[in-house]
């Protein structure tokens, strides 16, 4: 019997809850966290709304402005190195911690590893660059790398929690937090730790949202209610939006053996590329096809046996059509119509924490017992015909979860869950 | 680098923001010393953005420790990687440039303050 991997902990500082109960109540009622926004005191830019960090305000390069709920007792010389993401990320391991009844001491022995997933902070990037430039070289602060760098989530956690299993990030855009937990899923199983801690973050800043404005890939709608409609025919781009998110899985007997209280098995998963586009993914879906085929191989299940998938549609028109052609193919093809929604209509679109974010989400819906609807789908696209999207909240208790991530360079993952 | 070289050629960020986060105290030394020169006044803004840098489990040490032959890194517990982080501040604030051969001498708080003391001595000579 090959080592299972058991979820036992989650933190959220999302935009729909910046605590395990408040992300559910969201799910559950459709409440999404979108707000709108003036970045950069530019009121002609088109971009309106964003899913907004609540509680914090972490904007600015300079940490002692930053303010942050008192309950996160968190000491300078850890702020010091940190970015705004570094901040989110290391209050959403705190609540983790905690709701895994573990604390700093438990994961210090070298059974406990750190898998984060960043893009790095363009903010402080630019921000300490900018100094080194106007001085030609002369003059840059000592933490603008370890601050900035897309490394930055590992190096400063890892030391503040004195982590001395295995630690490393994950670079590959929107796939980067389910590259890390199948990495993570991996690491359990070939017994090398015992326990993975797994966090993704991103900022919401003009610096990490606006750039992906001049790819054209970002809502123009200025509607928060609206403007992130994954699978509807009037999607127009998705909403940026941020904070942290963390889970913490467990070796089964180690888990079961602390009496651990256990969301789900992390029970497989699977990655493939597309190999055609760097930002647009394959028009058939054929690298996300491969990638589910590999996770449910990997669980050793079939199509038939997912009855919930949290898909990656972040309402652009081309991702959502990828991936609903990709669904098709999986499932409709084969017979199989299991319920599909997109949280990102709730959250937006958080980059490279997405996947670690909607991990959590399906840990909470197999624990808690339901299955979020697609919020503000309307009008549902033609081409997700065979798909089912119901738009509210089911009441039915999911067993076989599963999640979908795709990234630039065509990186696709998916991730399966299921009930204990 | 000849720091008035330095400075004539880029802008370095206000003292009065750098210090914004220290007690009134230590802005109060600060402008005392910009205006009048007031070493003494120097001195207490440097022993600041030292304690500054002091790791919290340290702090609580900092009334018994901190003295001229405190080590930055043994009696004060702070690592190089803040060491370089408070000297960058004191560069801003007294517009001065510490080089990595200054930085190996500079073991103690006093090995500083008299540092610092020189390179102050040696702008307004």
């Amino acid at each position: 019997m090959p080592r299972q991997a058991l979820v036992t902990g989650l933190g959220f500082i999302t935009p729909i809850g910046n605590t395990r109960a408040a992300v559910a109540q969201s799910l559950r009622e459709g409440r999404h966290g979108i707000e709108t926004v003036e970045f950069l005191g530019n009121p002609h830019l088109s971009i309106k709304v964003v899913g907004t960090i609540k509680e914090f305000v972490a904007h600015t390069p300079n940490w002692r402005d930053w303010r942050f709920p008192a309950s996160y007792d968190i000491p300078k010389e850890a702020l010091r190195g940190l970015s705004p993401h570094g901040l989110f990320a290391l209050c959403a391991i705190e609540q983790a911690l905690g709701d895994a009844q573990l604390t700093a001491a438990d994961i210090g022995d070298g059974a406990t590893g750190l898998y984060c997933a960043s893009a790095g902070s363009t903010l402080l990037a630019h921000h300490h660059l900018t100094r080194l430039l106007e001085s030609r070289g002369e003059r840059c602060g000592p933490l603008g790398v370890v601050s900035s760098i897309a490394g930055t989530l590992n190096f400063n956690l890892a030391a503040h929690y004195g982590i001395r299993g295995a630690v490393g990030g994950f670079v590959a855009a929107c796939a980067s937090s389910s590259h890390a937990l199948g990495c993570a899923l991996d690491d359990i199983r070939l017994g090398r730790q015992k326990r993975m801690i797994i966090v993704g973050a991103e900022e919401a800043t003009a610096e990490s949202i606006l750039p992906f404005a001049a790819m054209r890939a970002l809502s123009t709608n200025p509607d928060p209610a609206t403007a992130s409609r994954p699978f509807d025919a009037g999607r127009d781009g998705f909403v940026g939006s941020g904070g942290a998110v963390a889970l913490i899985i467990e070796e089964a007997e180690f888990a079961q053996q602390r009496g651990a209280r256990i969301y789900a098995e992390f029970a497989g998963w699977g990655q493939a590329a597309d190999g055609y586009n760097i930002a647009i993914s394959h028009p058939q879906g054929t690298g996300l096809v491969d990638a589910i085929n590999r996770a449910l191989q990997d669980t050793r299940i079939d199509s038939g046996q997912i009855d919930y998938i949290n898909a990656h549609a972040t309402s652009t028109p081309a991702g959502d059509r990828s991936e609903a052609l990709a669904l098709q193919t999986v499932f409709t093809a084969a017979g199989h119509t299991p319920p599909i929604s997109s949280t990102k209509g709730l959250t937006g679109h958080p980059l490279s924490m997405a996947g670690v974010m909607e991990a959590a989400f399906c840990s909470l819906a197999i624990k808690d017992g339901f299955i979020p609807g697609n919020a503000h789908l309307r009008d549902i696209d033609e081409v997700c015909r065979g798909l089912n999207l119901p738009r509210e909240t089911l009441p039915t208790p999911p067993r076989t979860v599963l999640s979908t991530s795709s990234g630039f360079g065509g990186s696709n993952v998916g991730l399966v869950f299921r009930r204990v | 680098m000849d720091s008035k070289v330095r400075a004539d050629k880029f802008t370095t960020p206000e003292p009065a923001e750098l210090l914004k986060h220290l007690p009134a105290r230590i802005q109060d030394s600060y402008q005392r010393f910009a205006l009048t020169g007031d070493i003494q006044a120097a001195d207490e803004v440097v022993l600041a953005i030292i304690k500054d840098h002091v790791p919290t489990k340290k702090a609580a040490l900092i009334p018994t420790v901190l003295t001229d032959s405190s080590t930055l890194i043994g009696d004060l517990g702070i690592d190089s990687v803040s060491i370089a982080d408070a000297l960058f501040v004191l560069e801003d604030v007294f517009d001065v440039s510490i080089s990595n051969q200054d930085l190996v001498r500079l073991r103690t708080v006093g090995d500083l303050k008299i540092f610092l003391r020189s390179r102050l001595a040696n702008k307004s000579a």
